[in-house]
């Protein structure tokens, strides 16, 4: 039973098992250098968002990993994994999370067909009435996206209920961070995921969407750093046996979030485009140009059985 | 005697500058351009300011200085977004007086004092601690931060690299570690000596921490972002290190 605990990970990462660092470290197809991202960013605003960064990750992942064959046929989530508890290794997996993060993040935008350019916010902008308008532009089911909307509707009770949990998480996020919306895969303490032992290929069955804040170079594939101060508490007391040590860095896999989706809230996607007040209307903006069906493609089989 | 208690309300707004037209429309030379230094102060700070005030607007805080409040909330983490505004606008503050554009006969130094105290803390010239700064920078705040050179109760000068808006006048809220990559052991133990500061602290002990800050450097996309472009922080610090005002700097330090 426990046997199958590394096993659902490295299904959750085998999507981009295959591909090498090189290959991962490339910039997306969907994105142009130098075309405005239609509706959302400026030439400018995107190579700042999303190229300038993608430059600087990848050239700093490339160097930590120009000596190590093994690390270059890594997965970037595998990396972020791997050594989410390594004091030693902080480098590496800060630039593979941030370049993972970021990557993810961009894949899903396509821009709108509202395509007036981005404008600069003024002082009002902090004074204005929040919008309750309960119908937007840019649903999934809009796109085609049915299955997501559905499953958005009864995991967060209404799509309205959903935007607003995602663009005010983005909006609370002081520094540099990502909004994510997560699949839960959950294991039940008698082995197996989520209510479908039988099933050999159940892996990544989910029960319920949740919405979650990242910051810096925090990863929703961090979840195996709980504990760690605990654990370095620990330390200065007696010396850990070698299973404690290794039931310490094992990754625990009883739950497992699968991403669907990324918001990116680092001023360095908003304050060109937006200034210094836009991060509100950056935001609304990055839910027009929200491409549903590449978030619904990343969506698992839903598990029969659904947890509290 | 109700009157004394009425009375006073007030909004919080942008420091006055003595040079702002000049660095309103010409920046300031080697550091900013004019959309730079308007980015940085005239638009965050007036955005810093509006947001204070609406976040303490009908409390008791809103007729305290930003710097007050900012010490008022450090010790309480439910107002962790008052805080962080507080402490933002007097950071940018003491940032933006330190490099202010000296006058053309004025002279601009670090004064003797300044320079002896940073050998007997470092072991090394301000030069060579330069560009240690440099190079610490993007080593410790990968995200958002402030950089700032402060000088301790024992005269000792120590720098410190603040994640997001923490605050070099209290220990606790320093902020000084980025919990969402792995720390280490080292880094737990300063931690952990905070926290058995904290915990005394509530027995009666206060914190005693008298830092003062000397230089404040401004680490947020706001402030290097437009003039500067992404990955080139460094290249910002290194001219906010070389171009500061050192008459503001020199006058920080206890005599």
């Amino acid at each position: 039973m426990n046997g199958s605990a590394p096993r659902t990970l490295r299904t959750l990462c085998s999507r981009s098992a295959t591909r090498s660092l090189h290959a991962q470290a490339k910039p997306l197809a969907s994105l142009r250098a130098g075309a405005p991202l239609d509706g959302l960013l400026s030439p400018q605003g995107l190579n700042n968002a999303y190229y300038a960064r993608h430059d600087a990750y990848s050239h700093r992942l490339q160097q930590l990993a120009a000596h190590n064959p093994e690390l270059q046929e890594a997965a970037l989530d595998r990396i972020v994994a791997d050594n989410a508890r390594s004091p030693a290794k902080r480098d590496l997996l800060a630039s593979a999370s941030m370049l993972y993060n970021l990557q993810f993040a961009y894949a899903s935008l396509k821009g709108t067909a509202n395509a007036t350019a981005p404008q600069r916010s003024s002082r009002d902008a902090l004074l204005r009435t929040p919008d309750t308008a309960v119908a937007f532009a840019n649903e999934p089911a809009a796109q085609g996206a049915h299955r997501l909307q559905e499953e958005l509707a009864a995991s967060f009770r209404s799509l309205v209920e959903f935007r607003t949990l995602l663009l005010g998480s983005a909006a609370a996020i002081e520094g540099d961070g990502y909004t994510w919306l997560l699949a839960r895969k959950y294991a039940t303490p008698y082995g197996g995921s989520s209510g479908a032992a039988t099933d050999s290929a159940s892996a990544n069955l989910y029960d319920r969407l949740f919405v979650m804040n990242t910051y810096n170079a925090g990863s929703p594939f961090n979840f195996n750093s709980a504990g760690m101060l605990d654990a370095l508490r620990g330390k200065g007391a007696e010396p850990l046996s070698d299973v404690e040590r290794a039931r310490a860095t094992a990754t625990d896999s009883s739950t497992v979030y699968i991403p669907l989706l990324a918001i990116d809230a680092s001023p360095k996607a908003w304050l060109g485009d937006y200034g210094v007040y836009g991060k509100q209307a950056y935001l609304e903006r990055v839910w027009q140009a929200v491409d549903w069906r590449v978030v619904e493609d990343r969506m698992p089989k839903k598990s029969p059985v659904v947890y509290a | 005697m109700f009157g004394r208690v009425i009375g006073r309300r007030s909004i919080h707004t942008v420091p006055k500058l003595a040079s702002i037209k000049e660095l309103g429309a010409g920046g300031i030379p080697k550091i900013y351009s004019s959309n730079g230094f308007n980015t940085v102060w005239t638009d965050y700070q007036q955005y810093l300011c509006d947001k204070l005030t609406l976040a303490t607007a009908g409390s008791s805080l809103e007729s305290y200085y930003p710097f007050h409040v900012m010490l008022n909330t450090a010790k309480k983490p439910f107002q962790s977004n008052i805080f962080n505004l507080a402490s933002a606008a007097h950071n940018n503050h003491l940032f933006i007086e330190n490099i202010l554009p000296v006058k053309e006969n004025e002279t601009n130094q670090p004064s003797k004092l300044l320079l002896s105290r940073i050998r007997e803390s470092f072991d090394m010239e301000w030069e060579e601690l330069k560009e240690d700064i440099v190079k610490l920078t993007e080593k410790k705040v990968l995200g958002q931060g402030w950089f700032f050179l402060i000088e301790n109760a024992n005269k000792e000068i120590h720098y410190l690299f603040l994640q997001n808006n923490g605050t070099p006048y209290y220990f606790p809220r320093n902020q000084l570690f980025d919990l969402n990559v792995p720390i280490s052991e080292n880094e737990f133990s300063h931690m952990e000596k905070v926290r058995a500061l904290l915990s005394s602290a509530t027995k009666g002990q206060q914190v005693r921490d008298w830092s003062m800050p000397l230089i404040a450097i401004n680490l947020w996309d706001q402030a290097y972002l437009n003039d500067y472009g992404v990955g080139k922080r460094q290249e910002y610090v290194r001219n906010v290190l070389d171009n500061l005002n050192w008459n503001v700097v020199n006058s920080r330090l206890y005599k």
